[in-house]
């Protein structure tokens, strides 16, 4: 284990979250695609 | 009586009547189909149905079965 | 308290683009009760005021639920203001449902929208004298534009007065003041307008509003048919017509002479012309798949992945990995599993852009609603109507719109049907599996794409057929009435603006889902049970599972590998993961340094008709969990949805078993008893199509059961 693993790491893990993060929001959202298309997106 | 249905394409017909009832009655009166106006034919769909007609000014499209219930001359 | 101010108008009257101007983001959505319409509200800042956002109609009549609910609105929420959303292209329909709407007696503003198309064509309107004609204040707007803002806003803030009623015939406004008599004092004042006219209309909802008093009433509407020689309804139907020409005559001077020929009718008499309609159509959209997934996006979508990734981001990120020592594990997971798998479907990306340019260009223009009319003749003798055809056609860029489109169709039942074929069609999201069956079995020809469409189509038709015989489900066909918009060349700016919104959710999802997928594809399938890693990846977690349910699939032709079942599950997700999944799986990022592609690997595994098999289930089955919940919203309950899921993905079995053992033994004579049993379901399907109630003894064992 050295300090590029570790860096790099935690870089990966910190995108996994983010792209968790993102994909729970638009399931709340309505279950939508975020194709914008329908106008029902929460946040214009 | 004869009905929209059997006017030819590019002809036009006034309307006398619309024996249609119920909410499809009021769906061809509230587009602008109404006793005395005058409709034109533009065209039939390919395969023969729905028609296509010009009211008030404006294109719409109608099934054949409808134009069955609007009574012409 | 603020001001409460209602927006309505004709559908296709630029309501919502004016809705979104004056709320901008403020906007809320949420439910009238009752039905499954949207009710959408927002602030309009500059004035304080709530806008409440009507949904589109055509009249006031008791029918339709959009219909109900406004009227239902108007009268018992009873808004301080309305704004009257009127097309200046189109006024004299327009002006019908704004005749009812001043009878209702609340201060109107009316906005007359599109004026910039007025201008353009030459045509002069009047707004004092339509305003003075019309007893309220009519604003001259471009929505699109952003004219006349400012005044419309200062006009809803100053409305307060009652407006003037349309003034009918002598005859109508005799019997109608009759009626009035007898309402007095039993309808709120300020109704008595709206409940004179709509009785003498025979409305339903309204006589069921007045109770007793009909019967007098009905006696003063008998006395004036018989003078007129004419039923009620169709002689106030005629009079507001009337009156409004008169008023619009008065104050509107066009340049063409209406009823002429304009460029959208000489276009339309070759595009809707009865022999060359559906050639033309096949023609065209044969031309959209060649050029985005056969050359043009083709080219493209071969770059990325084979100098892009291929040569650039997978050596370089191993590599540079390396470079620092990294654990191999990690690298591995890194390049082997998160590029390799979202690389696979980013691969995509250029086919998917220059089909969402020619797809929002076909939309746009308006030549969508000609197909609807071509297609309704065919859809009727499938128990639907070309208004069905519709969402299928938004469906082609995502399920998701596409299954709400589904609430622009009346009947009920109809909408319902559609909304659980619509998936049918293949999504942009499917693409990528088209795309990757034809290049690995079937030489990157765009006849499979044709296919694929013609197979959901297909799917489509027949499943109306198939769940109209469905109980709960039967009827009689929707009537089919509907405008066609003049052609419109679609300006760049949206084009460019549509494709790229497209684009972005696609690298969006990309990044999400996919990438947290294959993530986890990649960790099941590099170690076992034991959590250390594999050299074989037959060894792995992931081939475990995999080999549990590949079963399965034998039948279908796929089932032997157990990378494909698992690829079909991860599709449950997003479409686009069985791409991602085959990314990670058959090596992407090894293949992509020695120059080849995963293709021949996938053309070792299976034959043609077993790729076909695959990709006509994968097509057909359940869609990903987001166009499942927005089935979910329009059929209401999970129930129904369960139920609608199951159906796909009988069907999807069924229609890939059929074509690959029927496929087999054309091709390669191979015959046994999965044979037979795909024989057997070409002769189920049939006895379902043709016999008239083949659910009728299901039922009835069903119902015996219960019982």
């Amino acid at each position: 284990m050295n300090f590029a693993t570790i860096a790099v790491g935690l870089a990966v893990a910190a995108v996994l979250v983010f792209a968790t993060y993102c994909s729970v929001r638009s399931f709340r959202n309505g279950k939508c695609s975020g194709c914008k298309e329908c106008g029902k997106c929460k946040r214009r | 009586m004869a009905t929209l249905r059997e006017v030819a394409c590019g002809g036009s017909a006034k309307v006398m009547r619309i024996s249609a009832q119920g909410p499809m009655r009021k769906r061809i009166m509230d587009m602008g189909i109404t006793k005395g106006c005058t409709v034109i034919v533009r065209k039939v769909a390919p395969l023969g149905d729905p028609m296509e007609v010009c009211v008030r000014g404006y294109e719409l499209s109608l099934r054949k079965s409808e134009a069955e219930a609007i009574e012409v001359e | 308290m603020s001001r409460v101010i209602a927006l309505a108008g004709n559908p296709n009257c630029g309501k919502t683009t004016l809705f979104n101007r004056l709320t901008g983001s403020s906007q809320k959505v949420g439910n009238w009760p009752g039905v499954t319409i949207d009710r959408k509200e927002g602030r309009i800042k500059a004035i304080g005021a709530v806008l409440v956002d009507l949904p589109g109609i055509y009249s006031l009549s008791p029918y339709s639920p959009e219909e109900v609910v406004s009227r239902d609105f108007l009268l018992d929420s009873r808004p301080d203001a309305i704004i009257n959303i009127v097309d200046a292209t189109n006024m004299e329909r327009n002006l019908y449902l704004t005749s009812q709407i001043l009878d209702m007696g609340i201060p109107t503003v009316i906005a007359l929208n599109m004026m910039d198309t007025v201008r353009r064509d030459g045509t002069v309107i009047d707004t004092e004298k339509l305003s003075k004609a019309l007893g309220c204040r009519v604003v001259g707007i471009s929505a699109l534009k952003g004219e006349g803002m400012d005044e419309l806003l200062e006009a809803i803030s100053s409305a307060g007065e009652t407006p003037k009623p349309v003034r009918l015939s002598d005859p109508l406004e005799k019997s109608i003041s009759e009626i009035s008599g007898k309402l007095e004092g039993k309808v709120p004042d300020g109704h008595l307008r709206w409940y004179s006219v709509k009785a003498l209309e025979r409305d339903v909802l309204a006589i069921e509003r007045i109770g007793e008093s009909w019967e007098e009433i009905s006696e003063i509407i008998d006395d004036l048919e018989k003078a007129e020689d004419d039923e009620s309804d169709s002689l106030v139907a005629s009079e507001r017509y009337s009156s409004i020409s008169d008023v619009v005559v008065s104050s509107v001077k066009t340049k063409r002479a209406s009823g002429g020929y304009t460029t959208s009718d000489r276009i339309d008499r070759i595009v809707t012309n009865r022999w060359l309609g559906l050639p033309i159509f096949a023609g065209v959209m044969f031309l959209v798949y060649y050029i985005s997934i056969t050359t043009v996006g083709g080219w493209g979508t071969d770059w990325v992945n084979d100098v892009f990734f291929g040569e650039w981001t997978i050596p370089g990120a191993a590599a540079w990995l390396e470079s620092m020592a990294v654990d191999p594990v990690l690298t591995a997971f890194i390049v082997d599993g998160l590029i390799a798998g979202v690389g696979a479907v980013l691969g995509f990306l250029p086919q998917m852009l220059v089909l969402f340019v020619l797809l929002v260009i076909l939309e746009d223009s308006g030549y969508m609603a000609r197909i609807a009319f071509v297609m309704d003749r065919v859809f009727r003798r499938f128990g639907l109507s070309g208004k069905s055809f519709i969402p299928i056609l938004i469906g082609t860029g995502c399920g998701v719109p596409g299954i709400m489109a589904s609430r622009t169709i009346e009947s009920e039942r109809d909408r319902r049907i559609t909304a659980m074929t619509t998936t049918f069609i293949p999504c942009s999201a499917k693409l990528p599996i088209i795309a990757l069956i034809a290049g690995a079995l079937f030489g990157g020809s765009a006849l499979v794409a044709l296919a694929s469409y013609f197979i959901g189509v297909l799917a489509i038709l027949l499943s109306g057929i198939i769940l109209k015989k469905w109980p709960s489900l039967s009827g009689t066909p929707s009537e089919f009435i509907m405008e066609l918009p003049p052609y419109h060349i679609p300006g760049v700016a949206t084009v460019i603006r549509s494709t790229f919104e497209k684009g972005w959710a696609f690298v969006r999802k990309a990044g999400t889902f996919i990438l947290l997928a294959c993530g986890i594809i990649w960790f099941l399938s590099a170690f076992d049970w034991s959590m250390s890693m594999v050299g074989d990846i037959n060894d792995s977690m992931l081939a475990d599972i995999g080999n549990a349910i590949t079963w399965i699939f034998v039948p279908l032709g796929w089932g032997d590998e157990w990378q494909f079942s698992v690829g079909t599950i991860t599709g449950l997700l997003a479409k686009e993961n069985v791409v991602g999944t085959f990314g990670v799986l058959f090596g992407f990022s090894e293949v992509a340094e020695s120059g080849d592609e995963i293709w021949p690997i996938i053309g070792a595994m299976l034959t043609p008709i077993a790729g076909f098999s695959f990709l006509a289930f994968n097509l057909l089955c359940a869609p990903c969990f987001a166009a499942i919940g927005a089935m979910r919203r329009e059929l209401g309950t999970w129930k129904a949805t369960g139920a609608a899921v199951l159906y796909q993905c009988l069907l999807a079995y069924a229609v890939s078993m059929v074509i690959f053992q029927i496929g087999s033994l054309l091709m390669y004579g191979t015959f046994g008893i999965w044979t037979v049993a795909a024989f057997a379901t070409v002769a189920l399907a049939a006895y379902i199509l043709v016999s008239k109630e083949p659910f009728a003894r299901a039922r009835q064992k069903i119902s015996e059961a219960a019982a």
